[in-house]
């Protein structure tokens, strides 16, 4: 650690509002890691080293970063997005592109998933006039097959 | 619904955790300044992402904590303007609903000209009903409801101190009033939504 050269404290700063989009798929990861506890710098999400010779100091409890954890794990857990799996979204990615429909649209697709053309119709803009009848069942077809389907309240039940 | 949002910040690690490793000590120290905590015109910051850069650890003297500058990434909610986001009503007043997204997130407002055409506020029922090809259809408490984002509203919400009553002319009291005393029910962070479109509105509707 360098000595006492003094200096001012900066303040929170954002550099950035929006670096990047995430989908409700990574966060759930991430949540989840976080309640579970098994969380971690090197294991979260960036290609950050794992430090040398970490100390092993007892954990610190942090009652907001817990609540707010476990209150987004709960809600993502019932959006599809809890069945979803990397390879499933990279293969759904790469197979929308002829689509062109817009980064939003596509992240929209992902994490609501509609199995019909009344649940697709907000997500995309002007459906109908961007896109034919053919190409808006393919649409639903390709989501049916590479997206997983969430499990409903009736097969949950059997 | 949540975005990555870029932050730099001067860190300070008390003492007490100098036997953590310093980058989990960094880590925590972020995840307990803004976990759960709504930043100004950004978002409601969920945890940390990674770090990008930390900085050299310093000594200030007086003071036996490590000031570290650090740029990171924060999970952030912060729904995008055109998104469609699956919330439960909480409650309706004359004015529109008011819908929670989880537990997390007790923000979102619904005015009422944002509801489908034909849709009027029952005031017996505290509920708006929709009527729709001869159906009254009632938006009812703990419904699940799917809305589109149509605008964000921050306010700041630092304590501002009011200027005591003072005499002008010497005989009228002027007392400065502070802008959020005009409304207690101000919120750090709302979101404004519509539920006008298709496909929008109760998801009992469109199943």
């Amino acid at each position: 650690m360098a000595a006492a050269q003094h200096k001012p404290t900066a303040g929170s700063v954002c550099l950035e509002p929006i670096t990047a989009l995430l989908s409700n798929y990574e966060v759930y990861t991430i949540v989840s890691a976080v309640t579970n506890g098994t969380w971690s710098l090197a294991g979260g999400s960036s290609a950050q080293p794992a430090p040398a010779g970490s100390a092993s100091a007892q954990p610190t409890h942090i009652q907001a970063l817990h609540t707010i954890a476990y209150e987004v794990r709960q809600y993502l857990a019932e959006t599809p997005c809890h069945v979803q799996n990397k390879q499933s979204i990279e293969a759904f990615v790469k197979a929308v592109q002829p689509f062109q429909l817009t980064k939003g649209e596509i992240l929209q697709l992902i994490n609501l998933r509609p199995a019909t053309l009344p649940a697709m119709t907000p997500l995309v803009e002007e459906i109908e006039e961007r896109l034919t009848e053919d190409r808006i069942n393919q649409l639903l077809e390709l989501i049916q097959q590479l997206l997983p389907e969430p499990p409903t309240d009736a097969m949950e039940m059997e | 619904m949540f975005v990555v949002s870029t932050f730099r910040n001067t860190i300070r690690i008390h003492p007490a955790d100098f036997a953590k490793d310093p980058q989990t000590a960094i880590a925590d120290e972020i995840n307990r300044l803004y976990a759960n905590k709504v930043v100004l015109n950004i978002g409601l910051c969920i945890c940390l992402y990674d770090l990008t850069e930390v900085g050299d650890a310093y000594i200030v003297s007086s003071d036996g904590s490590t000031r570290t500058e650090v740029v990171f990434r924060l999970i952030v909610f912060r729904p995008f303007e055109g998104e469609v986001v699956s919330g439960t009503i909480r409650r309706s007043i004359p004015s529109g609903i008011i819908v929670n997204i989880g537990t997390f997130f007790d923000d979102v407002f619904i005015p009422a000209e944002n509801l489908q055409p034909g849709t009027i506020f029952n005031p017996d029922l505290q509920e708006f009903v929709w009527t729709f090809a001869e159906q009254e259809l009632r938006m009812e408490a703990d419904s699940r409801i799917r809305f589109r984002v149509v605008a964000d509203r921050f306010s700041d919400l630092t304590p501002v101190h009011t200027e005591a009553p003072r005499f002008v002319d010497n005989d009228i009291a002027v007392t400065r009033t502070v802008a959020s005393a005009e409304d207690p029910y101000k919120r750090p962070y709302m979101v404004i939504g519509s539920a006008s479109d298709s496909g929008l509105g109760l998801e009992a509707w469109w199943e």
